[in-house]
């Protein structure tokens, strides 16, 4: 008998321990579950939103953000929020009634549904908290389930229950915010229409300024307290609010500029192009203009072949060198580290050209820098070497129904958008403070006949005949365009190449191929036309008006046995017939009427472009050429790519960025998948120009297809690109490879007008020969090659694994890997900062309202 | 028995293994003996066409070996079928292609804090300054110095091959002395 | 009977390892800074090359931090491929008028460290003067209190 006593208890016990443990581990492990899509866990923090509008235009909508299931038990005893609850008495849960469950009631009284959602994704709480007479009280806490504060029945209903007592947390201090008007004191708000939702009609709650929003880490269970959380309404149609005649912030003469106090005070940029390799390094220095922590959040992008190899987080005089990990487990180690109160930084790859970089406890005052160094190669783009820098994220458009893709939302509305990664957007009016310098030690090599920049004013100072010194001119600092440099050297027409190194590791080659002269004999076929114009809204202004030059002018020089056909797209596509027109005078007349007709608005659908474009019957005899003119701002951009691969058959695609941001990293790969190639649209008229003359000049030649290499006496292996490329006049192409074996030459040949042709390439393989940047780029070739197939190939088993241990190995920042640096020297005062995301100026030219507006849930 | 053996049964005599029954059976009857030489003269009249077929010797080698070299070019059809399929999907990389532009003059990065992959041998040689046997960071001290005090600069430290000898010939020095896939001796 | 004691020691070994399990589970990761202490005696040093291997434990790095004297400032040189694998070669050189000797905080690493405290060992590589010659020095591995709030 008493053997079953002692195993009953030891049951129990077990089964205590085993839920006790539970809870321990589900602390951690809900740390490391970051949002998918490696954003940031934290919310912005409210303090970053201008001072309320006048009272009564506020309003709360009860989009709640936790779940917590909620039985009927007596209250935790011991552990009372002293915030919500001042007098430290937490009313029990009555029993289930009509004024508790989210039944419909009378528009008088709140309603207040049980089951209310909340994201537990971390410990920070956003926000500030305020007593409802509008003074702050201290906002952090350690977060567990005893602390799940109770809302009473009638919550928000009668002031009167706030205003008991003193709240316990005065005392610990009072957040206070610089510079900020002091908060409206609370009248009598009149309470505003039940809001409908999923049937059930709820009341807004309107208390003014106790926003709380409460993220902790460990996983939902069942208590008997629940959150119902109030998110605070964005003000609303801030353009609107622009025009003087209207009230809240913009009272003030519009001519005047909104500073808002941000992390992140200033990006330098410094560039050495040695030969046409650039290596940059960004300086980025974030400070703390409040009284209290924060954690930073900036979401930035970088040209997209960049392999970011450095990570050097600065705190004072201190340099801590970050360092490469597995994704996960870095994002882990960060939330572990923030959560301790340790200073620590993590920069993930959201997009190859998007990148997020987050700076958890830089305490009041204080300021951290973080470096990071990347380096790439310049394309050669119709003889000019091109050196861009990208410096803000453009708007993306989501299509309906995915949560991966790159949210716009407005300044301080985190979530909004439901996307994995958000980028925030200040409206016209505000600055941030935050500016940029921008210094580039241009040493090609050879004579430098012409340099220019299209997009900022430079200062440019002549070294020598090779050298330049290039600098940003201090007018022209602040970054909501890309910087472009461009450069001419002297040169004899490169022709096509082979180039060596030898390690340890074996041999590697670099093939130089550019287009054969005989190209440009044979007589091209006669061309099917097809302009694709990207109409969404955040093509309104500037960019479209750059689009229907560039297609203007090539419609001008058209040939006549040609024919073109005019598509446009936002949220879905319309053409300018039915069949595409003979390029006859009356035709292009025609054309060209209905492109001034074409207006910007709606969403970005570019899948119904490309279907438009690609899916109807092709004209027999003629090639059929598309120019996709976009700015590219989507968040989508595997489904793009994925289609044009699908559906692309013999037509080429020639892509056209315009805008002051485009999205390079799809433009690119749209124009690979293509079998075409990108050009860029810049701001200036002639270069817009020069860059429309080239790609005509392009496209009156055939281009070398289904090209293919006999490499003699070489074995070749690990060639990338796996399937070279198609010769365009003006676009040389290099594929690199390792191999073993000697030759004297090798011949290449490919098919261009339905001809054959064949060249000859020299090899001179030289076993001394160290070439080590070779092997690196034949690395990262591999990379983004591997990169790339995936896209479409959903068949390529183990690639995540392939690019992570190529990343791992080299040091590089990836998809799957991140940079972490953590300082354990100090653990910061308090327990954990507010996050603040660092918005930024919509690109120039690009329409706020068009853009950013839109997406509002 | 009161019946006569079936056919198979008088087979099943011919080749002995019939039951001593039947045996006795046909003994004493002409008609299955009659029926037993007919099946006889059956038999040698089939035998004697198989009789004269010459079956060359090394028969199955040569008929594995066929099988083999059918299923050789089976084999190549299909890696060829599948080739194309295969490439013609798989698209060029980034621009880091034109990263090989470089290449032509060779050219090398110039970042003070590089990963750079180890020394090639006849390199290594070189970048082992003092002549130590190993490249350590005192190496990576040495060039740093003379850089420093603009020693005359020999040309067998330009490491990375971009025809300087500079901060980024140090930083392969030092990236050389700290790989972990190093052997130091 | 047998029965009956047969249960009792599933129930105490079952208990035991319940409280495993409650240890085991309630540990959490910390950060700890490791400086790397190198005793130059009286000489000059200009240059160092040291290994640090977790020698017992779970610990990997998550920074690299320079030292304390102006010289060695700048986050020393390391392996990018020096991950949880718990082993690290990190060295720098200084080419300063100003070069320390005695005790010198050469370098500080940023650990993370689950459970009983890790062994680290250090080994030197190598220590160089200005002139390139081999210093004789001994180097140590501290791990540093945490300072701050908590």
């Amino acid at each position: 008998m008493r053997y079953w006593l002692i195993g009953a208890l030891a049951t129990v016990t077990i089964a205590g321990a085993c839920a006790m443990a539970t809870m321990h581990e589900a602390a951690p492990q809900k740390a490391a579950e970051p949002a998918p899509g490696a954003a940031t866990p934290n919310a912005s923090a409210t303090e970053s939103q201008p001072p309320p509008e006048a009272a009564g235009q506020e309003a709360y909508s009860d989009e709640v953000v936790g779940t917590v299931e909620a039985p009927r038990s007596a209250a935790r005893p011991g552990k009372v929020d002293p915030i919500l609850f001042p007098d430290g008495n937490v009313p029990s849960t009555p029993p289930p009634d009509e004024k508790s469950r989210g039944a419909e009631t009378s528009t008088d009284t709140p309603v207040l549904d049980k089951k209310t959602t909340i994201e537990f994704s971390d410990d920070t709480i956003e926000g500030e908290l305020a007593t409802p007479d509008g003074e702050f009280v201290e906002a952090r806490k350690k977060t567990d389930h005893g602390s799940l504060v109770k809302v009473p029945d009638g919550f928000g209903q009668d002031r009167k229950d706030w205003q008991k007592g003193t709240p316990a947390g005065d005392a610990s201090g009072k957040l206070k915010k610089a510079p900020r008007a002091a908060p409206t004191k609370p009248t009598t708000t009149p309470k505003p229409p039940p809001k409908t939702h999923g049937g059930k009609s709820r009341r807004t709650l309107s208390y003014d300024d106790v926003e709380l929003r409460k993220q902790v880490s460990s996983a939902v269970k069942p208590v008997d307290e629940l959150w119902v959380v109030s998110r605070k309404q964005a003000p609303r149609a801030r353009p609107a609010a622009a025009r003087p005649d209207t009230g809240g912030i913009e009272a003030r003469l519009p001519s005047s500029e909104q500073r808002v106090p941000l992390p992140l005070k200033h990006t330098e940029v410094s560039a050495q192009i040695a030969g046409f390799v650039a290596s940059v390094r960004v300086k980025q220095q974030y400070q703390n203009p409040y009284a209290e922590k924060i954690e930073a959040v900036y979401v930035f992008p970088l040209p997209e072949d960049a392999a970011v190899s450095d990570f050097v987080m600065t705190i004072g005089d201190r340099t801590i060198r970050g360092i490469v990990r597995e994704r996960q487990e870095a994002e882990r180690i960060y939330a572990e580290a923030k959560q301790q109160g340790y200073v620590a930084s993590l920069m993930t790859e959201e997009r190859p050209n998007v990148f997020t970089q987050q700076v958890a406890n830089i305490e009041p005052g204080k300021s951290i820098d973080v470096d990071l160094v990347y380096y790439n190669a310049l394309p050669l783009e119709d003889g000019w070497y091109v050196f861009s820098f990208p410096l803000v994220v453009g708007p993306r458009f989501n299509p309906p129904g995915k949560a991966d893709g790159v949210g716009a939302v407005a300044r301080g509305e985190r979530g909004a958008s439901g996307q994995g990664t958000e980028v925030q957007y200040l409206a016209p009016s505000e600055r941030s403070g935050h500016d940029i310098g921008i210094s580039v030690d241009l040493d090609a090599g050879m004579p430098i006949m012409e340099l220019q920049s299209s997009t900022h004013k430079i200062e440019t100072q002549e070294l020598s005949a090779t050298h330049r010194a290039i600098k940003l001119a201090a007018a022209d600092t602040i970054p909501n365009k890309d910087f472009v440099l461009r450069y001419r050297v002297a040169s004899d027409a490169v022709g096509s190449a082979f180039l060596t190194h030898r390690d340890d590791g074996g041999s590697y080659f670099m093939l130089l191929l550019t287009p054969p002269a005989e190209l440009k004999k044979i007589e091209r076929s006669p061309r099917e036309m097809v302009f694709v114009l990207d109409c969404s809204g955040s093509m309104s202004g500037e960019p479209l008006r750059q689009a229907k030059a560039a297609v203007r002018r090539v419609l001008e020089l058209m040939e006549p046995d040609d024919s073109f056909q005019i598509i446009n797209f936002s949220t879905s596509a319309s053409q300018l017939g039915k069949q595409p027109l003979v390029a006859t005078r009356k035709n292009i007349e025609r054309g060209l009427r209905y492109l001034a007709s074409l207006d910007a608005e709606g969403g970005t659908m570019m899948t119904e472009g490309i279907h438009a474009a690609l899916g109807f019957a092709h004209e027999p005899g003629k090639v059929r050429i598309v120019s996709f003119m976009t700015d590219g701002f989507i968040g989508n951009e595997t489904d793009i790519l994925r289609l044009v691969h699908s559906e692309i058959g013999a037509a080429r695609l020639f892509s056209f960025g315009v805008g002051s941001s485009p999205n390079r990293y799809l433009l690119d790969a749209m124009a690979r998948m293509g079998n075409g190639a990108v050009a860029y649209i810049e701001p200036s008229d002639a270069q817009a120009a020069e860059a429309v003359d080239a790609f005509f000049e392009r496209i009156a030649y055939p281009a070398l297809s289904d090209i293919e290499v006999e490499w003699g006496g070489l074995q070749t292996v690990d060639v990338y690109p796996a399937r070279i490329p198609d010769l365009h006049v003006g676009r040389p192409v290099f594929v690199s490879g390792r191999f073993t074996g000697q030759a004297s030459s090798i011949r290449v040949s490919g098919y261009a007008g339905g001809k054959r042709v064949e060249f000859a390439v020299p090899v001179i393989v030289d076993p001394t020969a160290a070439r080590p940047p070779l092997k690196q780029i034949w690395a990262r070739m591999k990379i983004a090659d591997l990169a790339q197939r995936a896209t479409w190939d959903d068949d390529l088993r183990g690639l995540a694994d392939l690019i992570k241990q190529s990343a791992i190995e080299h040091g590089l920042l990836s998809r799957f890997t991140a940079f972490i640096a953590v300082d354990s020297s100090r653990v910061t005062a308090g327990d954990h900062g507010v996050s603040v995301t660092q918005p930024v100026p919509v690109p120039d030219g690009v329409r706020y309202e068009n853009t950013v507006g839109r997406e509002k849930k | 028995m009161s019946y006569h053996p079936t056919e198979l049964d008088l087979e099943l005599l011919r080749a002995g293994e019939a039951s001593a029954a039947i045996a006795q059976h046909v003994a004493g009857c002409a008609e299955c003996q009659g029926q037993l030489a007919r099946i006889g003269q059956c038999a040698t009249a089939l035998a004697a066409p198989i009789a004269a077929i010459e079956v060359p010797a090394g028969r199955e080698q040569a008929i594995l070996s066929l099988a083999q070299q059918r299923a050789a070019v089976v084999a190549a059809q299909i890696e060829r079928r599948r080739r194309p399929r295969w490439l013609r999907p798989l698209y060029i990389a980034a621009p880091l292609a034109a990263a090989a532009s470089i290449m032509v003059f060779v050219t090398t990065v110039r970042s003070p804090q590089l990963s750079q992959p180890a020394a090639s041998a006849p390199a290594a040689a070189a970048a082992d300054l003092n002549s130590d046997g190993k490249i350590d960071i005192v190496d990576a001290l040495l060039l740093a110095r003379d850089l420093k005090r603009q020693s005359a600069q020999q040309p067998q430290w330009d490491l990375n091959g971009d025809g300087r000898v500079d901060q980024a010939d140090i930083d392969r020095i030092a990236q050389a002395a700290v790989s972990l896939s190093r052997r130091q001796p | 009977m047998r029965r009956g004691s047969i249960l009792a020691r599933a129930a105490l070994i079952a208990y035991a390892l319940a409280l495993a399990a409650i240890a085991v589970a309630e540990e959490a990761a910390r950060f700890q800074p490791i400086d790397i202490v190198v005793d130059v005696g009286a000489g000059a040093l200009a240059a160092y090359q040291i290994e640090l291997v977790v020698t017992s434990g779970d610990a990997s790095i998550v920074g690299v931090e320079g030292g304390e004297p102006a010289a060695f400032k700048a986050a020393p040189y390391y392996d990018p491929k020096a991950l949880a694998g718990g082993r690290i070669i990190i060295a720098a050189y200084s080419i300063d008028d100003q070069l320390p000797s005695g005790r010198v905080r050469v370098a500080t690493l940023h650990m993370r460290e689950v459970g009983a405290a890790p062994g680290y060992e250090v080994k030197l590589l190598a220590a160089a003067d200005s002139d390139g010659q081999p210093l004789s020095v001994t180097v140590e591995v501290q791990p540093r209190p945490v300072g701050g709030a908590r």
